[in-house]
């Protein structure tokens, strides 16, 4: 089934799709960004299929904590070429120094990722600066650095219940869905930090933020081993171990505000390759014929697990609740009419077409990562592409012609060319970096004294401008000679061209207007990560859980290879489902 | 005080900055970001030259600094020439440096050039050699060589397609050890680029600050 909306964009992929992908000015708005899903390409899921498939060994080689949480501790991942080590400090932090914002000074909790095996020098020399976080430095033998504050409520709950001999309350667990959250996981040469470039050539790190990833996975297990260790302190004779179950279902926390949402406008390349990624294995999967019937059952059951999430979802933002609310409908809704469509012709493409009359953009993307979960084979693949070597598209083509520039910016800003920018609602924000420890923030242009200092984040309106003096100029001159007058204009027209080979490069919707919502970049982001349990505190902040339901480190090994994958949905049954 | 060793992206983002604060537009103070991010990755003192390059620009005009047009051949300018701006334009139109030889003029820093000879050569894969005073550059898609002592305040500059068999412009093991005092004026720099804090916009702008639950 061909769909005849749109322009077609060829992929990087060796095989095209027989179904268009959907368009950039479809996918690339902010609503429809804010409403991405977990899916079979997100990070954490590529990175736990390669340490299955590679069968990496993991090892605690040191747990040297004392009461109340004092400590160093070591965990080494083995793969088939190298050696990883996270190095984990433990700390006491009085209550009222534990704060989510990136401006706070001390944690329950400082991590670093050591490329290779950690010595006793490295741990020393790492034991006086990571604690420091931003104020230490870190050395390129350092791919990661990290912190993580405890959620009180919940990691006191189930010290005290171990050390009693009794296991946590599932309800409480499942309220929370995590022992620590982490509050930056720093890596691509970050103060010190190795950078990109010396590991990207490795097959395990290739893809985007697999160091990252993999600190996570660590430090999971080791927010586990040490409830359970500080429960055993606590009360040697009673203490048991959490039970199997009830540990899988922790993942870690995390708390991200506005400084993740430049990223996706700051890395176009790279962004466009992960939205391509996903729509390419779409498009895959709606181009075929007929669906299997293990497919349908396995479609059907995550769709079902998929109700599971939504119902236990919470979250104490309106907008986000009101979409979560939408989002128990329209499953409802898909699960009425699912199971007789996929039976038939073209079943995937015939039911996100469906969905996209039906279902509000939360159910739409839902869907689209879940049509992907069955088909390994025609997704999986994809995740290699996802990385981008953004150094080679910075080239500026200047004997392009100023008409030709024209016409290709009114192709990929059209949507910017036709706004107001003199209203006062459309340039309403301005992002900035303040003073006060470099910390990226989102002002009232018209009200506070910002302008100055705003940082390039909104390439509509850059575009615009751009587009206005363009068609002042002669159309036979070169981008060079256009450029050397209008130096202003070099950041939006080299965007502009990336945008030829990267389609997805930009959002197409206004990120300095009134109606902004940071957290739609940051959603979008966080999808792609893996997240789950999106959870907005306002307009700019919010909490996810990673690897909730996941195997921890010790399991990888015994489980099958290919049910390793099967963590991105709650289980059947869950607590909180209905 | 221990030395200070840094990542390429911290050069690369901090010259960023530095640019920007010190006048360039934000897609000029990209090219800055690699001009001396390319150096350091090549054992040269990219933070270093720039923050002096930065210097001499503050409170200059771009009209002032940058070249008069697009000729490449720009001998009869009053003032030396901004070496990023030259960069671009030289990295712009880079199949007119991969034909032939170019005389530029005289540039500020011509070391700084050596991103834009790199670009050139990975876009045109065509080896360059960039030549000034006694000193010569030269620039191919995967290695970089030098002869001479590269450094020079301003100089006259040529630029030609051809290999240069000079030493081999390789990357410090670790990282680049940065003059404090030169990263330190780039810090300056980038610090004007920072909007000066106020309670109203630490509570507004970065969202609530709610200590835990």
């Amino acid at each position: 089934m061909l769909r005849a909306t749109g322009p077609r964009y060829v992929s990087a992929v060796t095989t095209p799709p027989a179904v268009e992908l959907r368009p950039p000015n479809t996918v690339m708005k902010l609503a429809r960004l804010g409403s991405f899903h977990q899916s079979r390409l997100s990070f954490m899921r590529v990175l736990l299929r390669r340490l299955a498939r590679e069968r990496w060994t993991f090892e605690r080689v040191r747990f040297d904590i004392a009461e109340p949480g004092v400590g160093v501790a070591v965990y080494e991942a083995r793969g088939p070429e190298r050696t990883y080590s996270l190095v984990a400090f433990a700390h006491d932090l009085p209550a009222d120094q534990r704060s989510d914002r990136v401006i706070a000074q001390a944690w329950d909790s400082t991590y670093a990722l050591v490329d290779g095996v950690a010595d006793d020098a490295t741990i020393e020399r790492l034991a006086a600066n990571v604690p420091l976080q931003e104020a230490g430095r870190v050395s390129a033998g350092e791919l990661t650095l990290s912190r993580a504050n405890r959620s009180v409520r919940l990691f006191e709950h189930v010290v005290d219940r171990l050390a009693a001999g009794e296991q946590p309350e599932p309800a409480k667990l499942d309220e929370v869905g995590y022992l620590m959250r982490t509050t930056a996981v720093y890596g691509s040469g970050k103060f010190g930090l190795a950078d990109r470039e010396r590991i990207a050539d490795r097959p395990e790190l290739e893809g985007p933020f697999q160091a990252e990833m993999l600190t996570v996975f660590l430090i999971r297990a080791f927010t586990l081993d040490l409830v359970e260790h500080l429960a055993t302190l606590r009360s040697p004779a009673t203490a048991v171990p959490m039970d199997p179950a009830l540990r899988r279902s922790l993942g870690v926390g995390n708390a991200t505000g506005l400084g993740m949402a430049p990223f996706v406008i700051n890395h176009p390349s790279l962004f466009s390759n992960w939205i391509v990624a996903k729509e390419t294995a779409l498009a895959r999967v709606r181009a075929l014929p007929t669906a299997g019937l293990e497919a349908q059952t396995r479609f059907l059951e995550l769709l079902e697990r998929a109700q599971v999430n939504a119902a236990s979802w919470r979250s104490v933002h309106e907008l986000q609740m009101e979409k979560v609310a939408a989002l128990v409908a329209d499953l409802d809704a898909l699960a009425d009419i699912a199971p007789a469509l996929i039976a038939g012709p073209e079943p995937w493409d015939r039911l996100v077409r469906w969905a996209d009359d039906a279902l509000d953009l939360e159910g739409q993307e839902q869907l689209v990562s879940l049509v992907l979960e069955p088909y390994s084979d025609l997704v999986d693949d994809l995740a290699t592409e996802m990385g981008s070597d953004e150094g080679a598209f910075f080239a500026i083509e200047g004997s392009m012609t100023t008409s030709e520039l024209t016409a290709l910016v009114a192709d990929v800003y059209g949507w910017a060319i036709g706004i107001d920018w003199d209203t006062h609602h459309e340039t309403a924000r301005a992002w900035y970096v303040s003073e006060d420890k470099l910390e990226p923030r989102m002002g009232e242009r018209h009200e506070e004294l910002i302008e100055p200092y705003e940082s390039p984040l909104a390439p509509g309106r850059d575009a615009a401008k751009l587009h206005a003096d363009l068609l002042a100029w002669d159309g036979e001159a070169t981008v060079a000679a256009f450029l050397l007058v209008h130096p202003e204009h070099r950041f939006v027209t080299r965007r502009a061209q990336q945008s030829v080979a990267f389609p997805y490069a930009e959002i197409r919707d206004n990120t300095i207007s009134a109606d902004v919502l940071p957290i739609d970049m940051l959603r979008c982001k966080l999808s792609y990560f893996g997240a789950t349990r999106f959870d907005p505190r306002s307009d700019r902040w919010v909490r996810i859980i990673m690897f909730r339901h996941a195997p921890f480190p010790d399991e990888l090994d015994d489980l099958p290879v290919d049910t390793i994958d099967d963590w991105g949905y709650p289980p059947l049954g869950e607590v909180g489902a209905r | 005080m221990t030395a200070l060793v840094l990542s390429s992206n911290e050069i690369d983002a901090m010259a960023k900055k530095a640019a920007k604060g010190a006048g360039m537009p934000w897609g000029l103070a990209s090219d800055a970001g690699r001009v001396a991010r390319w150096l350091a990755d090549h054992g040269l003192p990219g933070p270093e030259l720039l923050v002096d390059l930065l210097d001499w620009r503050d409170g200059r005009s771009h009209v002032e600094v940058a070249p008069p047009d697009v000729g490449l051949a720009w001998a009869d300018h009053p003032l030396a020439l901004d070496p990023v701006v030259v960069g671009t334009v030289c990295a712009d139109l880079a199949g007119r440096l991969a034909e032939g030889r170019v005389e530029l003029g005289r540039v500020r820093q011509p070391l700084l050039l050596g991103f834009a000879l790199s670009v050139v050569a990975a876009r045109t894969a065509t080896a360059l050699v960039g030549r000034w005073d006694d000193s010569a550059l030269g620039v191919a898609a995967d290695h970089a060589t030098g002869q001479g002592s590269l450094f020079a305040t301003e100089a006259n500059v040529i630029v030609e397609p051809g290999h240069l068999n000079g030493d081999r412009l390789t990357a410090p093991a670790e990282g680049w050890t940065v003059d404090p005092s030169a990263w330190a004026r780039l810090e300056a720099y980038a610090h004007r680029t920072y909007a000066p804090d106020t309670e109203a916009s630490r509570l507004r702008g970065a969202g609530a600050g709610l200590i835990d639950d």
